[in-house]
């Protein structure tokens, strides 16, 4: 895959993340300088604490940088409003955490619908895009099931159909296998993959190499910085 | 609004998934809403709501309506009451007012008996008298049969028709449309039952609904105390009503009717009425009457001025516990807020905007307030008929409808919403403050996040501050109910009985007949075991007063200071039962009887302010009518005591022995070595006189006479239980041998 002649999704360039507290002041990332191409699928590797988490919640506007750019789809939105950053966030990035993050007292369909509802979507498209979504994930036979019925493997291929369901730009996803066992780790990650083939961009945060090496490319981290990329994958 | 029934769906799940917070936060905040409810349901009852008539708004009062009872002789400055004459006068003289109706100022105590069931005992019933056109001016509907109308006018004792209030009708008859027609005998004169009044309607006085509406022309029929002669242009008693003219305003209709109430007294003037001449003083009192007409929308209400201010006392407390109950359910919605951190980051991690969050919050504690709302107006009923059952202190509950209407609706939906808001939107503005990318995290939250705790205590401050604030209200009101506890009379109000007593409806006349009766059943008491002393008046603590006017030889003071605040007519053993000290010369003895010269009492009060430092017994005072005055010799000075309310400061006081001025004197008063709620029912005159007729349940006079202590409505109770210990709120109701109805209740 020749990265360079596709559009550039995401640049990060000098960006950096300083967490101040009473008298500390921790720098967790440090001169940030990154770019993924649309379609592109990029996993970040590094030991607890070396800042990919901190790099993911910034490349999903949860999070802002103390210095540096970021251009999201060829938009500046380092500094932009909380109102805007929500927006984007609802349009532009689809989220698969660790931890599922289902909305226990919403049913399967609800969950992925609920993104969509804070999009203004009328019921009609909104329905059809929840459907197409559930269908990708083999999720559609449980539309009425809240999460608590479901196993995690079922509930984490829940939140990517959520991530999915608006038609995100990106998909950011992280440690996506942390809270599975291997069986299911592997089904979500041939998920993810699949969504890839068919032109999703995916950015992952993940420690297992096993996973890391589903991507394109990884890029390493450690202490807040980015000391090694590493291109193509064994799947 | 998909997103407020998406919000209101999600919530209602939200309440069911959490029973335990939900009840504990709908529980809180009915308590809060229910008694805001029920002390505006009060306040919309007695200071809001108009008359359940037609067009309210275009009804005037002339004067304040503030004044009650029966005055003779001529009125100064500010005119509250009229006369017969008067009324006829004004409605014929006027140009402002499309029509005028007279309402007697008070409703007289009846005895009745029915013939439509017969063989029962008579019973007491209270009777409005009002003019011919009462029902007509007030635009009103019968619910069964019809109103009299302005032909009962014509001729004073001529028109002897009733119409029944439905309160009555539904208590005594049970809405018999067959009662219609039948006759009612009362005051020795046969009625007919005319018709019935609708649900809706209560006459002019909110809280004081009367069994029955009579013709005025019927008042000179009446027994002494309530007749009044019609012809008298003297004789004020009628509270004034009327309807302005279209396009006329109040300082129109005022200056109107001044002007022909002016030419009325100057007529009076020129041909005086059976009350004799106008003298000069009289003259210059006349003077300076002046007619305030004033808006009637709402009705008058004794009530309204006895609990205005006590109810916005109340309404500040009661806000007061619904800020507590809001800032205890903020605490449970914060607590709960801490459990869905998660949530909300997702929220707003998949891309809610802040006031989609915010409102999401808001419309679920709208919906707790909702459900809090609903059982609130429960509690508020239940509430509501509670409160008037504990400040009903006569034979009867107090009339007063809390029905649900649209304003107590309003404003039970509006302190819903606003409570909905207050409790919910500070945790709402914090749910949406999340730290997105600290939540997200599995295992990890923003529980320590020093803004939480901030706002947390933030909530148990204001808590505190209620509660204090709460607390030191509740001492206030605690303190003054002592203050109310242990405030003197003048009289020693322990281990007293007050027998009511009515002669009158029994046949007997004011004469020696009378004395005599007075006389055997003071003897018959006093002899009985246990009573060291016993004694009638006329009235009793809190039952009205009769003012006098007198003149004294050597004295010259302004008229408005030769008033006798308080006559009393008593027997001799009076001073003695009430324990009110004989300070000077000497009390009232069996030789001041009707054949010897007058004498009187004054008390200390008096005697300060009129005589100053002169000599006092012997001293001679005169009171009366012109062509009826009595010269009154003081022979003693007795404590001064308060005779109306607790709060009162003593006034002048004159007594007259019973026996030299007969009247019907409604009270016997004996004092019991021991506790006289032990066997009250054995000081009984019964006693003496076995017949009984069955017995009835009435509510006891002291407590009425309690009420009065109530300025402050809530300053009531423990006096009340002072005064009459509720054991004996039940009481009998006997009529002798010699046909006298006696009902009985312990006064102390």
């Amino acid at each position: 895959m020749e990265i360079t002649s596709r559009e550039t999704l995401i640049s990060l360039d000098g960006v950096t993340k300083v967490f101040v507290t009473d008298e500390v002041e921790t720098h967790a990332l440090s001169g940030i300088h990154l770019n993924i191409a649309r379609g592109e699928y990029v996993s970040i590797a590094g030991p607890s604490g070396c800042g990919k988490s901190t790099l993911l919640a910034i490349l999903g506007l949860l999070d802002t940088p103390s210095g540096g750019s970021y251009t999201l789809n060829k938009q500046p939105v380092a500094n932009i409003r909380m109102q805007e950053r929500a927006r984007i966030r609802n349009r532009e990035i689809g989220f698969i955490f660790q931890a599922f993050n289902l909305i226990g007292d919403l049913n399967v369909y609800e969950n992925v619908e609920l993104p969509l509802t804070y999009r203004g979507m009328p019921g009609s498209e909104r329905k059809k895009a929840v459907m197409e979504a559930l269908e990708k994930v083999g999720m559609s036979h449980r539309l009425k099931h809240y999460p608590s019925q479901l196993s995690g493997g079922q509930q984490q291929r829940v939140a990517v159909a959520r991530a999915l369901g608006g038609s995100p730009s990106v998909l950011l996803a992280d440690e996506p296998t942390g809270n599975l066992d291997s069986a299911n780790g592997e089904a979500v990650m041939g998920l993810l993959k699949d969504l890839h083939r068919n032109g999703a961009t995916i950015c992952m945060v993940t420690h297992d190499p096993r996973y890391a090496a589903f991507a394109d490319r990884t890029i390493h981290m450690f202490d807040g910085r980015i000391v090694e990329e590493v291109a193509g994958g064994s799947h | 609004m998909q997103n407020l029934i998406r919000d209101l769906r999600y919530g209602y799940r939200t309440l069911l998934r959490n029973p335990g917070f939900a009840a504990a936060a709908v529980i809180s905040l009915a308590l809060g809403i229910g008694a805001n409810t029920a002390i505006f349901s009060f306040v919309n009852t007695l200071l809001l709501r108009n008359l359940h008539v037609s067009d309210p708004e275009s009804l005037v009062i002339l004067g304040s309506g503030k004044g009650r009872g029966n005055m003779s002789g001529t009125p100064s400055g500010k005119v509250e009451l009229f006369s017969w004459r008067d009324y006829k006068d004004l409605r014929a003289g006027n140009s402002v007012f499309t029509e005028l109706f007279a309402v007697d100022s008070q409703s007289p105590r009846l005895y009745a008996s029915f013939n439509h069931s017969p063989g029962t005992a008579r019973e007491e019933v209270l009777a409005t008298p009002v003019s011919g056109n009462f029902f007509s001016v007030l635009g009103v509907h019968p619910a069964a049969g019809r109103f009299f109308g302005t032909s009962v006018d014509a001729t004073p004792g001529s028109a002897p028709f009733a119409v029944l209030s439905d309160t009555f009708w539904a208590r005594r008859f049970h809405r018999d449309p067959a009662v219609i027609g039948s006759i009612l005998r009362m005051a020795d004169r046969d009625y007919t039952i005319l018709g019935a009044a609708d649900p809706s309607f209560f006459g002019t006085r909110v809280g004081g609904i009367p069994d029955l509406w009579i013709p005025i022309a019927m008042k000179p029929t009446l027994p002494a105390v309530d007749n009044a002669d019609l012809a008298d242009p003297m004789s004020h008693f009628v509270n004034l009503f009327a309807r302005t003219k279209a396009g006329v305003t109040l300082p129109q209709a005022t200056a109107n009717a001044n002007l022909v109430y002016a030419r009325m007294l100057a007529e009076y003037v020129k041909s005086p009425g059976p009350s004799g001449p106008v003298d000069a003083e009289d003259l210059a009192q006349m003077r300076t009457m002046h007619i305030d007409v004033n808006p009637a929308s709402q009705g008058l209400s004794g009530l309204r001025g006895r609990y205005a201010e006590a109810l916005r006392v109340l309404m500040g407390v009661v806000a007061l516990v619904l800020l507590v109950a809001c800032a205890n359910v903020a605490n449970l919605v914060v607590a709960m807020g801490a459990r869905r951190q998660r949530e909300m980051a997702v929220r707003l991690a998949i891309g809610a905007g802040r006031g989609r969050v915010v409102s999401q919050v808001v419309t679920e504690g709208l919906l707790l307030a909702a459900a809090a709302g609903v059982l609130g107006i429960l509690v508020a009923t239940g509430a509501g008929q509670l409160l008037v059952h504990r400040i009903s202190t006569g034979p009867r509950q107090l009339p007063l409808a809390f029905d649900l209407d649209l304003r107590v609706l309003t404003f039970t939906v509006s302190i819903s919403a606003i409570t909905g808001i207050l409790f919910s939107l500070a945790p709402a503005i914090r749910a949406s403050r999340v730290d997105l990318n600290l939540s997200l995290k599995e295992g990890k939250g923003s529980t320590a996040a020093p803004g939480r705790v901030t706002f947390g205590r933030v909530l148990v401050a204001a808590q505190v501050a209620l509660s204090l604030t709460l607390l030191v209200s509740g001492g206030l009101l605690v303190r003054s109910f002592r203050n109310l506890l242990i405030s003197g009379t003048g009289f020693d109000r322990e281990n007293v009985l007050v027998f009511k007593i009515d002669a009158n409806s029994s046949g007997y006349k004011q004469d020696a007949r009378l004395a005599d009766l007075y006389t055997r059943i003071e003897q018959t008491l006093a002899h009985l075991p246990g009573v060291t002393a016993a004694a009638f008046s006329q009235r009793s603590f809190s039952e009205g007063r009769w003012m006098e006017t007198f003149t004294s030889p050597g004295i010259t003071l302004p008229q408005n200071e030769r008033v006798i605040r308080q006559l009393g007519l008593v027997s001799p053993g009076y001073f003695k039962a009430l324990r009110i000290p004989v300070l000077n010369g000497r009390g009232f003895n069996a030789g001041d009887s009707a054949g010897k010269p007058w004498v009187a009492l004054v008390n200390a009060t008096f005697a300060k302010q009129v005589f100053g430092n002169d000599a006092v017994i012997g001293r001679v005072l005169k009171m009366g009518p012109i062509d009826q005055e009595h010269d009154c010799q003081v022979v003693g000075i007795v404590g001064a005591i308060k005779s109306v309310d607790v709060r009162d400061t003593p006034e002048k006081q004159v007594y007259m022995p019973i026996a030299q001025n007969i009247r019907y004197a409604g009270n016997i008063s004996i004092r019991i070595a021991g506790d006289p709620t032990a066997d009250f029912h054995r000081y009984s005159p019964v006693a003496d006189h076995p017949r009984t007729e069955p017995a009835g349940q009435l509510g006891h006079d002291a407590g009425r006479r309690s009420g009065r202590l109530s300025g402050s409505g809530t300053s009531r109770r423990p006096t009340r239980l002072r005064i009459c210990p509720g054991r004996a709120a039940v009481i009998r109701h006997r009529s002798l041998r010699d046909g006298v109805i006696c009902r009985c209740a312990p006064y102390e």
